[in-house]
């Protein structure tokens, strides 16, 4: 089921208001249901696979917790999950990818292309479920003794297709605590969810016909309409993935369940660091957790430090998807974290407004740059975009106008902290929150109506 | 910001919980908020009333299978559209054939350019409407041999062109030709009064509104706006009127708009050539779509990029018609004019929400237009094939 559809606005009404009515004891059972229906909406059989992961971290994870201190079969039940997680991921994901490229390189595929459908949300809830079983691992939290805990762990809706990426401890206990119905976080939530759905489909979807347009036929276009697609890419890219995670954390809110933030402006970063320090919060933690500092961390020196880094960054590419145009956005990341880190920008402010300005500028074009290796559709058309854009090659162009306003009035509304305010705003006042609910019943609809539903853009990780 | 689970200052700290709680919430609401509903409501009919009383083309503009903006379709057995009961079996001294535009999607019968032709000639005379919603020359061709040319052929037959007909006759190039007769035996199978669902009858209720309507319209130009919607040809199905005005789009072949063009050139032959065979004087005819009648952004509202069409469909079909010796007036010019003469709002001449169809003033532009390319045929019918040579 799409955020951006009616069938959404109708399920997100029903769940709510039926989640408040039964008897705590049974909201569990509810919620999980709930979960599965969302998935259903779109495919059945794949959801085996949720179902399947379900087990093996239920499974493994109790065995790690009812396991002696440095026992064997620890490992091996840790082992086992990692593998049934990562097994279906590369499986999903990455073998297509792996074949052509052996075959690119030895002359021989093999195995056959498989052209497998990526289950929807793959990369995010076999995150989830790994750190669930690497915590219990660590010795961080107590396995669940209820499997329906896991099982909601794994597929709350809100969050079950594109994030943010929560750790058990956060939510499984917030799942247990007898909820109560609070007003103002209903009209909270109603804010977000609304602010979401604006982001989304207002701007996010406006930018997309420039985006494809252009990336799709990047020898047709000018340099001028590739660089105006790139910044409307940057402002589609963020208004969508924001929006996504606006709506889930404002769904989750009306159930009374709060979900990390996921983004924090990120466009008004000064180095790459801090910008992801604020972007995808939730998978750039992730990666940190169970990635950089697995891997030393910065605790072995500056080169080695380096290397994680870089390593990290790719592996966050690959997580995106299967592609060379990954491999090098990661090495593009990590490489300027590397640098950063080198020459002491990290975590160096400037204090004169021009130089503040020259950074933001810098590092929010770097961010561009990567935003083309990110929606090419492979290495070779990333270099193409690139040579044109920086060529000024001719071609046809559209004016730039429109997605140079939008990235301005993206920027705008971070400086102002107008998401803040509005959920203040609309929390605070029940006639509001009334009038914005029946606006949005009203238009949405009527938007929706006619239009192909954009899928958002995390769905296809 | 910082949402918290604990209950909100603001409630007084009385969480609460359950069915209970939640019959509470809505009834509080309810409660609190009574005059705010009540004054939404009354805003809603006062809106209502004024959309009714400044636009009152907005209200009324049902769709439905037996209906068009509002207006009964009936059809004859040969498919013309007439007023209601007015069916008569006089065979026509003029023929109108042409698409949804000449059908008149969106206006009643006797507002089409066909029935108002009388208006504006001299001498009553018998005007038929054939027009097919989507209709094509390969079609209307089809018709004059099935339907339309017995017992007698028309003596003036008056093809409108639109930018939708020259993209359908490529696109249905490789299908079979529809039968023209198909839709007014289905609507007069079904009776004078079609039976009709509770939900359909208030479908039709809210379709009615012109509120429901200025909302809707709204949005949708919203959209276009946005970028929501767009005019992009798809390629699995390229079907557009941009198309006949050379639509530019970096995956479509620059091969395309000329080779539609020849293929409309083609039918267009064929239906000549028929009529010329039938002693008939084929007079065509040519319907701008509203986005290029004028420039401001009334007459844009689906913000068509102008700067992507690079044909001028008016001259390819009036060179055309010269090359074919046929006679040739466009819409256009009298649009235009009327135009200078009214502002968008006060005579769209389309429509609402529209850039195809016109309404009943449109149409009458229209009929005027003909008229005076009829009227010396009709007269002096001999002068039929000297009148399209540049």
């Amino acid at each position: 089921m799409l955020f951006n559809s009616t069938y959404f606005l109708i399920f997100l009404a029903l769940v709510v208001f039926i989640n408040f009515i039964i008897n705590t004891e049974y909201r569990r059972y509810f919620l999980l249901v709930a979960s599965y229906i969302f998935y259903w909406f779109w495919d059945i059989e794949l959801s085996l696979l949720l179902v399947g992961s379900t087990f093996v971290d239920y499974v493994a994870a109790r065995v790690i917790s009812g396991a002696p201190a440095g026992h064997w079969l620890r490992r091996i039940a840790l082992f086992a999950s990692l593998l049934f997680n990562l097994g279906i991921l590369i499986l999903f994901k990455y073998a297509d990818f792996f074949s052509s490229t052996i075959s690119e390189m030895a002359g021989v595929a093999p195995w056959p292309m498989l052209d497998l459908i990526l289950p929807l949300g793959i990369s995010f809830y076999t995150f989830q479920t790994m750190s669930y079983t690497i915590d219990v691992y660590r010795g961080k939290l107590a396995a669940f003794r209820d499997p329906v805990d896991v099982a909601l762990y794994v597929s709350f809706f809100p969050q079950l297709v594109a994030g943010p990426i929560i750790r058990a401890d956060v939510l499984v206990p917030q799942i247990h605590k007898a909820h109560s119905l609070q007003p103002a976080l209903i009209r909270a939530g109603i804010a977000l969810v609304v602010w979401g759905l604006c982001k989304k489909v207002f701007f996010a979807d406006a930018m997309a016909p420039i985006v494809n347009e252009a990336y799709a036929n990047p020898e047709m276009m000018s340099g001028l309409a590739l660089l105006a697609a790139t910044y409307a890419f940057a402002a589609q890219i963020y208004f969508d993935f924001s929006g996504y995670t606006d709506i889930a954390i404002g769904s989750a809110l009306m159930l009374g369940i709060t979900l990390p933030r996921n983004f924090d402006t990120p466009y008004l970063s000064l180095s790459i660091a801090e910008f992801w320090r604020r972007w995808h919060i939730s998978l750039s933690t992730w990666l940190r957790d169970y990635l950089y500092v697995s891997l030393g961390g910065n605790r072995k020196g500056s080169a080695r430090t380096y290397f994680n880094l870089l390593i990290t960054m790719v592996l966050g590419g690959l997580w995106h998807g299967a592609g060379w145009n990954w491999v090098v956005w990661g090495v593009f990341h990590g490489a300027i974290l590397s640098l950063e880190r080198m020459i002491g920008l990290a975590h160096h402010r400037p204090r004169s407004i021009p130089a503040t300005a020259l950074r933001w500028f810098v590092t929010f074009h770097l961010v561009c740059i990567s935003w083309i290796l990110f929606r090419a559709t492979d290495l070779e058309t990333a270099v193409t975009i690139m040579q044109r854009i920086l060529f000024w090659s001719e071609g046809l162009a559209f004016a730039p106008g429109w997605p140079v306003f939008v990235v301005a009035l993206l920027l705008v509304v971070e400086l102002t902290g107008l998401r803040a305010r509005w959920i203040a705003v609309i929390k605070a006042s029940p006639r509001l929150a009334l009038l914005v609910t029946l606006a949005a019943c009203t238009l949405f609809p009527l938007v929706f109506r006619g239009t192909v539903n954009v899928e958002f853009i995390y769905f296809q990780f | 910001m910082t949402l918290r689970e604990t209950p909100d200052p603001s409630e007084n700290g009385t969480g609460f919980s359950g069915a209970r709680a939640m019959r509470r919430l809505l009834w509080d609401l309810l409660r609190r908020e009574k005059w705010t509903m009540v004054a939404l409501c009354i805003g809603l009919v006062l809106a209502e009333l004024g959309l009714r009383l400044f636009w009152p083309n907005l209200a009324g503009l049902v769709y439905a299978p037996d209906m068009t903006g509002g207006h009964k379709i009936v059809l004859t057995e040969k498919a013309y559209r007439i007023p209601d009961g007015t069916e008569t079996a006089e065979p026509p001294q003029i023929l109108a054939l042409g698409d949804s535009t000449t059908f008149g999607t969106g206006v009643g019968a006797e507002d089409t350019w066909p029935l108002q032709l009388n208006t504006h000639l001299a001498a009553p005379v018998v005007v038929r409407n054939a027009g097919v919603e989507g209709g094509e020359p390969r079609q209307m061709l089809r018709g004059l041999d099935t339907l339309w040319s017995d017992p007698v052929p028309p003596p003036v037959i008056v093809l409108m062109v639109t930018a939708n007909m020259v993209s359908f006759t490529e696109f249905r190039k490789d299908t079979a030709v529809g039968d023209p007769a198909a839709r007014a035996r289905a609507l007069r199978a079904q009776g004078p009064e079609p039976a009709r669902s509770v939900k359909t009858r208030l479908a039709h209720v809210v379709q009615s509104s012109a509120l429901w309507k200025a909302v809707s319209l709204n949005v949708e130009f919203g959209k276009y706006g946005l970028g929501l919607l767009g005019h992009r040809v798809s390629l699995d199905a390229p079907l557009s009127p941009l198309l006949a005005y050379g639509w530019r789009q970096p995956d479509l072949s620059p091969a395309f708009g000329p080779r539609m063009w020849a293929e409309f050139e083609s039918a267009l032959l064929d239906l000549k050539t028929r009529t010329r065979l039938l002693g008939s004087c084929l007079i065509i005819g040519y319907l701008p779509p509203r986005f290029e009648i004028g420039d401001t952004r009334f007459d844009n509202l689906k913000f068509v990029p102008k700067a992507r069409l690079t044909r001028d469909a008016e001259e390819e079909l009036a060179r055309m018609a010269a090359a074919f010796d046929l006679p040739f007036v466009s819409v256009g010019a009298a649009l235009r004019q009327g135009r200078q003469d009214h502002g968008p709002l006060s005579k769209p001449y389309y429509i609402p929400g529209d850039y195809t169809h016109l309404d009943a003033d449109g149409h009458s532009l229209a009929a005027q237009s003909l008229a005076q390319v009829i009227a010396p045929v009709l007269a002096r019918p001999a002068s039929c094939h000297h009148q399209g040579r540049p």
